[in-house]
């Protein structure tokens, strides 16, 4: 280091590495007015939300939803009583500016409590530094995920354009809001209100904190952090159940796109990287969803680390696939790991489907199906069979890392013009069968969770808590279901009086 | 690198240091740059600035590249720092705030500043530092530059001291 003014010797060795990373393009200067937003679909998706009104699930909702007790049928479990948090993008529209893609939206909690007699509900927008800044402006800022603008505002981060829109963690005793290309944002737990951003320690401030952590059967939780720039880099992150920091690790996993969710089995944590890759000079003109591109020659690779110690790696490769999510794994004596993901061909749904509902436009994709994968101790992996169409898939918390039997996920009846997913679905795989529950025409609904009975030891000892949009009469309902019997139906609904935008995942916190 | 050597570094580039530090080139010297920095949001810690000149096959900002430094003790908004006796050219300029005074620019694990900074006229870079030419501006007598600090969003209060 020269004797020069300014002592910024990790400043160079990170500029070295072409390093200052951000998330999304460092794009021009301090802009005076961000620009570029192009054509606006605004117009296009209301015109066809008058034709269409399934569409509902992709409206802007108000900032604040409030309901103090929500009309209830059938009976309501006495012991199924907590708070029910769900997340996903939700201001799609503002400024009379639309995003161009499903998870571009600034996200937003809902939260049901449910105490005994009475179930309330709240929404609350989360107002990250981000939308502040929009706000305050009166325009977009930012480009998102998907929708880019030709000149945004200085991005000194991730956190800049951090959305916290997928997802809701309740871990040591603090209520978190998700996102997958930052830290988390921290949630007041009376209020709701965002708090500022999570930093684990120092070094992790700004260090981005995927949305699907797991937590063992102990209360271990385990996440990755998926950074794209300057170079792809993923962080590993172990965190004790009081919600300490236990250690921390960074893989340079080569060529990789955004991954969405991982697998942990009692062992190992389970990454799979689909050939769905990150470009960054192709970042510099287009979205982050833009620089990406599908490699269907290519493998999918997957990463298997030690829990113990995260040096200790092998890799896998599978044929190529897309996913987001997956149900769970587990791990046999000889290292054979089975994991469910639900799997499509190729990402169509992201690249498509899921971009042009925004304007109002059913554009088809490849299905998401219900798939088992093998992956031997050496060698590669396979897919080991294939079911129906299936998304969001979860299992009871206390399998999580061990051999399941029941998997629950949405699926599709075999003829359906709705949305992609209409039936809730319980699979057990020890006997190959699946029961399912249609929600029926003009219903969508959204991921639903297993929620064990209080000292309930089957995996399928409980309920399945989850939401439902009603389309046809415009607000969404709360469902609970006995998981002994998901084909009989919800034993219980609570109805709002106004439609939530749909969403993603969410967290059930009990009394 | 450990956090004492940091600091060590940090003591004896420091004492080196005026607040307008003359460049050490021995030519002609009979320029001056006055860098107006600007959004710095507190009087915790120091400012620190460089001036860098474009050398052959240094990838600013490049510590090659660097030919003069300077810091002031914080002040919330911004100050002047003037560079005298340089040599007629062109000069780019970066610098950080120094909230917590450990006299170096904080990173996370993956190299993006947790404290603010800036580069000359605003430029930023597309995935890291800005390059040279939006950073820097010609001085033939005397000139001004911006540099305004900017600072990341990510200061949530660390529950631990990390443990990688």
């Amino acid at each position: 280091m020269t004797a020069c003014g300014i002592p910024r010797r990790r400043f160079l060795a990170a500029s070295a590495a072409s390093g200052l990373a951000g998330f999304a393009p460092f794009a021009s200067a301090l802009a005076a007015s961000a620009g570029g937003w192009g054509e606006e679909w605004g117009g296009a998706f209301a015109t066809a939300l008058g034709r269409n009104r399934m569409l509902l699930g992709w409206k802007t909702p108000p900032d604040r939803l409030d309901t103090k007790s929500l009309a209830v049928t059938g009976t309501w479990p006495a012991a199924l009583t907590g708070r029910f948090f769900r997340n996903g993008p939700s201001i799609h529209d503002r400024f009379g500016q639309r995003y161009r893609h499903w998870f571009d939206g600034d996200g937003m909690i809902q939260e049901f409590a449910i105490d005994g007699c009475r179930i309330a509900h709240r929404g609350r927008v989360v107002r990250t530094p981000k939308l502040a800044r929009e706000d305050a402006a009166g325009r977009r800022l930012y480009s998102g995920y998907a929708t880019h603008l030709d000149s945004q505002a200085l991005v000194q981060g991730p956190d800049s354009i951090n959305a916290a829109n997928i997802s809701v963690l309740y871990h040591g005793g603090e209520l978190l809001a998700l996102w997958e290309g930052g830290s988390a944002v921290r949630l007041d737990d009376a209020t709701l209100a965002a708090s500022g951003f999570k930093a684990w320690s120092p070094q992790l401030a700004g260090v981005p904190f995927s949305a699907h952590p797991k937590v063992d059967p102990d209360g271990t939780l385990w996440n990755i952090g998926c950074a794209l720039l300057p170079r792809p880099a993923l962080v590993l992150y172990r965190i004790d159940r009081a919600g300490r920091l236990v250690k921390t690790g960074l893989v340079d996993a080569g060529p990789m796109g955004l991954i969405h969710d991982f697998v942990v089995t009692h062992k190992s944590l389970v990454i799979l990287i689909h050939p769905f890759l990150f470009d960054p000079v192709r970042a510099e003109q287009a979205s982050i969803l833009d620089a990406h591109a599908w490699k269907p020659q290519a493998e999918t690779r997957v990463l298997v680390v030690d829990k113990e110690d995260f040096r200790k790696r092998r890799w896998h490769a599978l044929p190529a696939c897309f996913g987001f999510h997956y149900g769970n794994g587990w791990e046999e004596a000889d290292g054979t790991i089975r994991l469910d993901h639900c799997l499509a061909s190729d990402p169509g749904i992201l690249i498509e489907t899921l971009r042009y509902v925004m304007k109002g436009e059913f554009r088809p994709s490849a299905p998401l199906r219900y798939s088992r994968i093998v992956l031997p101790p050496k060698g590669e992996g396979r897919i080991e069979y294939q079911a129906d169409e299936a998304e969001f898939a979860k299992v009871a918390p206390g399998a999580v890392g061990r051999r399941h039997r029941f998997v629950y996920t949405l699926g599709t009846p075999d003829s359906s013009e709705d949305w992609r997913f209409r039936t809730v679905v319980k699979r057990d795989l020890e006997r190959g069968t699946a029961e399912s529950f249609d929600y029926g025409p003009g219903r969508i609904p959204e991921e639903h969770l297993f929620v064990p009975r209080p000292g309930g030891r089957s995996e399928d000892d409980g309920w399945l808590i989850g939401t439902v949009l009603d389309w046809k009469k415009g607000v969404t309902a709360l469902s609970a279901f006995d998981a002994r019997a998901v084909a009989a139906g919800p034993v219980a609904q609570a109805r709002l009086p106004y439609p939530l935008p749909l969403g993603f995942h969410g967290a059930f916190v009990g009394d | 690198m450990n956090r004492k050597s940091r600091f060590a570094a940090a003591a004896a580039i420091t004492a080196s240091l005026a607040l307008s530090a003359p460049a050490t080139s021995g030519m002609a010297r009979a320029a001056e740059l006055s860098v107006a920095v600007s959004g710095v949001n507190s009087g915790k810690g120091r400012v620190y600035v460089a001036l860098h000149r474009a050398a052959d096959g240094v990838k600013f900002p490049d510590s090659k590249g660097h030919v003069a430094g300077a810091w002031r003790m914080a002040r919330k908004g911004g100050f002047s720092v003037i560079f005298t006796g340089l040599e007629p050219g062109r000069y780019a300029v970066n610098g950080f705030h120094d909230n917590n005074g450990n006299g170096d620019l904080d990173t996370n694990l993956l190299g993006i500043p947790t404290e603010g900074y800036g580069f000359g006229n605003g430029a930023t870079g597309l995935f890291g530092p800005a390059g040279f030419e939006p950073s820097s501006i010609d001085v033939k007598e005397a000139a001004t530059i911006r540099l305004p600090i900017g600072y990341p969003d990510s200061t949530g209060t660390p529950d631990r001291e990390g443990n990688r």
